[in-house]
């Protein structure tokens, strides 16, 4: 024990301290550090990891962003059946994951069969402790919205997926992954639902793309368009393969 | 026998090493093969950003020399469009370089073939803005391919 009183609060008070950090970064969501960006502007942006698993430390992240093409796509709020296209025009390749090697040692992207990307994945080499964030960036090419669309905004909902131990399905819990996803799709990646928040579905990180300037035809206020992925894509993007070998989940 | 424990974080390690990685593509180059039938079709969305004034593509037949067998290419932003075709297959020339003047924004790019028959064939292109100099100066590029296929068979 120490005998110096001084010193002995000061001990005190960075224990006290360390615990609350460690407390507020468990209350943190693996979010986006810029989660809006401006038609036509490209943007460095970071997939921002708030803490681990309790105490484990994150060992892999893997980042899906909704392809457009079986996404489910609402306009203030109402169902629409057309697609992405309708109102971001490029959509399809914006995001490019940035090389670093500042938290994971590994990374790459995952891609569609025409080699457009899909998301992304980093993991190995040391691990992130499970009191610090990390930043995992990547680069959001300019989004050019449709000139005759009237959306004000479309926002897409990112699924991130914070990996503490490599498992099967089987083995995911909250000592193994975090997920941070959608908690309605009816996928094995699905976010558990809260009971003390039954209907709320907060668990992905969002990208909203806003719009530089509406068409006059379209008045002053603009659709809001959000964007979905369906559970078809989440099954097919989430796990993490290298050269087309399944790493995460354990198969 | 003394038994170790590998950490999860180099079980990742090991198996990343062990399956290498995949090559990485030459920038604004594309590659591929047209499939047999005549009507195969690649089409990409080009985003060209500020402070890009033009983009450019051209096209190279990489395949030997089929009578009456062509690659073209063409590039359509709003009511503009330009097209250009390789004129010798397998010499390793590319074709002249289409152009479409259309700012920055989104430019429709299209490759296609004058018959039936396989084409291995390259794409170069390159958002650029016209500072004066001769070729212009490189702006960021980005390809979205949206079909290469042909949906007729």
């Amino acid at each position: 024990m120490c005998k110096n009183p001084k010193l002995n609060f000061i001990a005190t008070s960075f224990v006290a301290s360390t615990i609350a950090l460690m407390s507020t970064s468990l209350l943190a969501h693996t979010r986006l550090e810029t989660p809006e960006v401006t038609e036509g502007i490209r943007v460095t942006n970071n997939v921002v990891i708030g803490h681990g698993c309790g105490e484990k430390n994150i060992i892999g992240t893997s980042v899906v962003f909704p392809d457009g093409v079986d996404s489910t796509i609402t306009v203030d709020g109402a169902p629409y059946t057309g697609k992405i296209t309708d109102f971001i025009e490029n959509w399809g390749n914006l995001n490019q994951k940035i090389y670093s090697t500042a938290v994971f040692k590994f990374q790459d992207e995952k891609v569609d069969d025409l080699g457009n990307v899909l998301g992304f994945w980093a993991g190995g080499g040391d691990s992130l402790p499970h009191n610090l964030a990390g930043f995992i960036p990547f680069r959001v090419s300019a989004a050019t919205f449709k000139a005759d669309s009237c959306a004000a905004s479309v926002k897409v909902y990112v699924s991130v997926a914070d990996i503490c131990e490599i498992t099967p399905i089987s083995g995911f819990s909250a000592d193994t992954v975090n997920l941070w996803t959608h908690n309605n799709l009816g996928t094995p990646y699905d976010r558990a639902v809260d009971p003390a928040s039954p209907t709320a579905d907060d668990g992905p990180a969002s990208l909203t793309f806003k719009r530089a300037a509406l068409p006059t035809s379209c008045g002053t206020t603009g659709k809001v368009v959000e964007v979905k992925p369906s559970a078809a894509q989440i099954n097919r993007d989430m796990p993490i393969k290298l050269n087309g070998t399944q790493v995460w989940p354990a198969p | 026998m003394q038994r170790y424990q590998i950490k999860q974080s180099t079980r990742m390690l090991l198996l990343a090493l062990s399956l290498g990685y995949a090559g990485m593509s030459q920038a604004h180059e594309e590659s591929g093969v047209m499939g047999e039938q005549a009507d195969f079709l690649g089409y990409a969305l080009v985003s060209c950003e500020s402070p890009s004034s033009y983009f450019e593509a051209a096209i190279k037949d990489l395949s030997g020399a089929v009578a009456g067998l062509y690659v073209n290419l063409q590039i359509i932003k709003g009511s503009q469009a330009d097209s250009t075709t390789d004129p010798v297959s397998g010499d390793n020339d590319f074709s002249s370089y289409a152009r479409v003047d259309g700012g920055t924004g989104t430019y429709q790019l299209l490759v296609n073939k004058t018959a039936a028959g396989l084409r291995a064939f390259e794409v170069s292109f390159h958002c650029k803005v016209d500072n004066g100099l001769p070729g212009g100066e490189h702006t960021e590029t980005r390809i979205t391919v949206k079909q290469f296929s042909s949906l007729n068979n």
